[in-house]
């Protein structure tokens, strides 16, 4: 994840793949199980691959090794004794962009054997975290990457979440715990080493709905 | 693309003259569209495609030219004998040309609101893809999606045991959902309403068809309704190709079908075209003689029956703002403006209309068949589409629901390659959500936000 | 010679324009229409007010474009005025001016003054709209420039008789028309003016013109608006 260009990925522990424009895995006999974990996390799943991922990824991979089709989502579902809602939880980018993204099946393909398929209207989910009016987190101690990236794509920063973003979070989640409070903005940049123009990049929102918004801190 | 690999140039030239000149002995639309237009230029003022990008191609009167050139030059007088001086030209051989241009056009009929005349420009561009069809030029996945349509009853190409395993799944679901076992009858002869949705309500995004079957299940009418396992998808993308022979043939076994189960009504679903092929053409032009049944839209019933405080629904389900997008063929075309927004206001905490909305709504840029398309994605996402996402945008909303399965998959793709803030999804979904069954809305979980 | 052009022409004139129109009204009426193209929102028992409207007032071009509405929509309305005011070259009503007491050559050159400086003007910033517009421009071939440009040369000759200066003969041009009208070839004297005479061709070249060209429009707009309006 570390690593985005048009047509390759290269995922944190070193590997490169192909992708096509879509970004579905192309050609498909790159597929290995490493694929499956790395790309899950760019789908979303940020805790390890159950086996229920599992079931539906083999289940797609025979489909698509064995029989050259990619079953309708309904059909995917009814195979596997699934609820459309478990589908969505499990792959929360959707049936076509998550699931059969991980189990390595290429965009043409899918569109060539059903372009229909595409149509399919689940998203990305928005919240999965209890949040109050205003966007901050409910509760301080729910937080999780999960939460972080969420609000990264919110702000829509090309780079993603970065570990510069994690040190920070990490200062204020720690300051938090130990104080019970917020630190201002100067012991923040201070301690962490940040200047005004780094702040804004970073946390487009600024320090408040930024800053501590990201990190979890309840708002005041 | 189809690139027309059997036809010579002289062929394809004749052809052409032959196709165009027929427009004389063919219907008065046509006619009157080669004479009236005065060129003033307010079509590319409203069309969503030039308003995009305006390039010369995309001009709506330009692409039409194309056709009427040819028209003056070979029928009228004064076209043979003053040529370019009354805008007469002949046809370049350029049939690449044509086929991008008139692939480009949505046929979304906003030109026709605004153009002083009610010139329809999209009634020519489908004499130009009519013409592409004819000489083998029609786009390869239009030509595919068409012959699987024709094979198989369903663009999905999907048989009618994988149709009834996903019935069974619709009907677990809703089991789960409501603990009480909600029926989709399939094949009952005798059913008074002929259920007839795309066959993406079903297979891809079922919402729609479950919301439907509770609508009926509240009513205490579950055996008042029936699918059809060969039938099940209204799409016709002979409408989109220009080709009426294809058209037809793709409706007849549905006409059939409902006639088989001596059906009163012929339950339209979500699906913007295949309700304007039905009612407006079908129906109104007498494709089949009498009908002994009516062609009615699910929207329109399911709206007189909450009008008629039948219904009852869980608002906070679905909290997020919702908005309505009007498919062009649902709004323009046939009028049905105000009923989704009945349901949509009933089943949602907080309705926001877009502005313009209804008859004069901003096409989703993949109307006409391209949202099929994805050889034209780019076109679809940077151009087509660039006035409807300023309207969503504007509206703030969270879901946009629209009744037609293009729209859905022009929109998804929008979502995807605009990194939006929205979901999309049905009007029967939003009412599929919250519609109270024995005093209570559906279990489920939501991971849409 | 000259005057025999002035003596026969304005028949074939007439029977080209009529027939021409006739015609093509006629094919329009008679090809055939199966299925339905109404635009919504349209009810029914809406479609000939709705038409009418369409056809004097151009609600859908002002909903679409208001700067080419004001133009498009002044220009029509005077040109009709003026259409009407021609009548008074054929024939003159005394005993209506009479009644209305007023005088009538007074009101003829005030509003048929007014009127005619607006349309010139209008048809200008159409013109203008053509060569500058964008979208417009891309659009206009030769037939439309060529009509606008020959009714702007008749709305020009028109003004030119009223504005020149010089003395625009009513009695012997209204002498001319009636003998025309009945046939009296022998008695026809064609008034010598000679922008009168450039006026009068140039009008009598539109008038041909009008059936093989898009100007028929203003037929043709009954039977689009009402493809579209009927339910
Ligand atoms: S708005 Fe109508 S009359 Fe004007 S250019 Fe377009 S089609 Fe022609
Ligand atoms: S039908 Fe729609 S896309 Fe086609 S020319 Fe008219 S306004 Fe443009």
């Amino acid at each position: 994840m570390t690593k985005k260009e048009p047509n390759s990925i290269t995922f944190k522990c070193g590997k490169t793949y192909l992708l096509d424009d879509q970004g579905f895995l192309n050609p498909p006999d790159q597929w290995d199980e490493k694929f499956a974990k790395c790309m899950a996390r760019e789908q979303g799943i940020w805790e390890e691959l159950t086996d229920q991922h599992w079931q539906i990824i083999n289940y797609l991979r025979k489909k698509f090794t064995k029989e050259h089709v990619v079953p309708v989502v309904v059909l995917a579902c009814a195979d596997n004794k699934l609820r459309l809602s478990d589908l969505r939880f499990l792959f929360p980018t959707g049936y076509h962009r998550g699931a059969c993204r991980i189990a390595g099946i290429n965009y043409d393909f899918m569109y060539e054997s059903n372009y229909w398929l595409t149509y399919e209207t689940s998203t990305m989910p928005r919240v999965d975290h209890s949040v109050t009016p205003r966007g901050y987190l409910s509760d301080f101690d729910t937080w999780n990457e999960r939460f972080a990236e969420l609000i990264i794509r919110e702000w829509k920063l090309p780079q993603g979440l970065t570990d510069r973003h994690r040190e920070i979070i990490t200062f204020m989640r720690e300051f938090y715990t130990k104080n019970k409070s917020i630190p201002n903005v100067f012991e923040a940049c201070k301690s962490t080493n940040l200047d005004i123009k780094e702040l804004i990049e970073l946390f487009p929102d600024g320090y408040h709905r930024g800053v501590c918004r990201i990190s979890g801190l309840p708002f005041f | 693309m189809g690139n027309g690999e059997n036809i010579t140039g002289q062929e394809l030239h004749e052809k052409v003259v032959e196709s165009v000149t027929a427009i004389k002995n063919g219907p008065k639309v046509l006619n009157l569209y080669m004479d009236v237009c005065a060129r003033c230029g307010t079509c590319a003022e409203v069309c969503p495609v030039y308003q995009g990008e305006p390039t010369e191609l995309r001009n709506p009167v330009v692409r039409s030219d194309f056709i009427r050139g040819i028209y003056k030059k070979y029928t009228t007088t004064s076209g043979k004998l003053l040529g370019s001086m009354v805008g007469a030209s002949d046809f370049d051989g350029d049939m690449k040309k044509w086929v991008d241009s008139f692939y480009e056009c949505t046929g979304c009929r906003r030109c026709a609101t605004y153009c002083p005349f009610g010139i329809d420009n999209s009634v020519i561009t489908r004499k130009g893809r009519a013409i592409a069809d004819a000489t083998g030029y029609t786009p390869d996945t239009m030509k595919k999606v068409v012959q699987t349509s024709l094979d198989t009853c369903n663009t999905d190409g999907a048989s009618p045991e994988a149709f009834k395993a996903s019935i069974d799944f619709l009907e677990e679901e809703m089991k789960d959902e409501h603990g009480v076992d909600i029926k989709i009858p399939v094949d009952v002869v005798g059913a008074e309403y002929f259920y007839v949705p795309p066959s993406g309500d079903v297979l891809v995004n079922p919402e729609a068809t479950t919301g439907i079957a509770k609508v009926f299940y509240v009513l205490g009418m579950q055996d008042k309704w029936t699918m059809s396992s060969k039938c099940f998808d209204g799409a016709n993308y002979g409408l989109f190709t220009g080709n009426d022979g294809h058209m037809k043939a793709d409706n007849k076994p549905y006409v059939e079908e409902a006639k088989r189960f001596g059906a009163k009504y012929m339950f339209m679903g979500e699906c913007g075209h295949a309700y304007r092929i039905m009612k407006m053409m079908m129906e109104k032009g007498k494709w089949w003689g009498d009908l002994p049944f009516k062609v009615i839209n699910c929207m329109e019933w399911t709206a007189d029956r909450i009008k008629e405080g039948k219904l009852e629904f869980d608002k906070s389900k679905n909290p997020m703002p919702v908005t309505y997008h009007d498919p062009c063929n649902f709004g323009r075309s046939c009028g049905i403006v105000e009923d989704p927004r009945v349901i949509l206001e009933a089943a949602c905490e907080d309705f926001r209309d877009m502005t313009p909305n209804r008859g004069e709504n901003w096409c989703c840029g993949g109307g006409g068949g391209l949202s099929a398309m994805d050889d034209i994605r780019d076109f679809r996402m940077k151009v087509s589409s660039v006035k409807k996402m300023e309207q969503v945008k504007a509206t703030g909303a969270k879901y946009v629901a629209t009744a037609c399965s293009n729209c859905k998959r022009q929109f998804m793709q929008l979502i995807e390659s605009h990194n939006a803030d929205f979901a999309v999804g049905g009007v029967h979904d939003m009412l599929s959500r919250s519609i109270l069954i024995n005093g209570k809305a559906a279990e489920r979980v939501d991971w849409e936000g | 010679m000259n005057d025999y052009i002035f003596m026969f022409f304005p028949y074939i004139t007439l029977l080209v324009f009529v027939l021409g129109v006739v015609i093509r009204i006629r094919a329009w009426a008679k090809s055939p229409q199966p299925g339905k193209m109404t635009l919504f929102p349209a009810t029914q028992g809406t479609e000939v007010p709705g038409v009418i409207k369409e056809a004097l007032f151009f609600p859908s071009l002002f909903k679409g474009d208001k700067t080419l509405w004001s133009f498009s929509w002044i220009f029509h309305a005077t040109l009709a005025l003026i259409f009407i005011g021609h009548i008074r070259v054929f024939t003159d009503f005394p005993a209506l001016w009479a009644a209305l007491n007023i005088n009538a050559d007074n009101m003829s050159a005030t509003s048929g003054g007014i009127a005619g400086i607006l349309v010139m003007a209008t048809l200008i910033l159409l013109l203008f709209r053509r060569f500058f517009v964008g979208r417009v421009r891309e659009i206009s071939n030769l037939a439309d420039y060529f009509a606008l440009v020959l009714v702007l040369a008749v709305i020009i000759t028109g003004n030119m008789m009223r504005f020149s200066g010089h003395h625009f003969d009513l009695e012997l041009t209204r002498a001319y028309f009636s003998s025309m009208l009945t046939f009296s070839f022998s008695a026809m004297v064609v008034p010598a003016d000679t922008i009168f005479r450039a006026h009068f061709l140039l009008v009598q070249l539109l008038f041909v013109y009008i059936p093989f060209s898009k100007i028929l429009h203003f037929g043709g707009i009954f039977f689009t608006q009402t493809l579209v309006k009927q339910s």
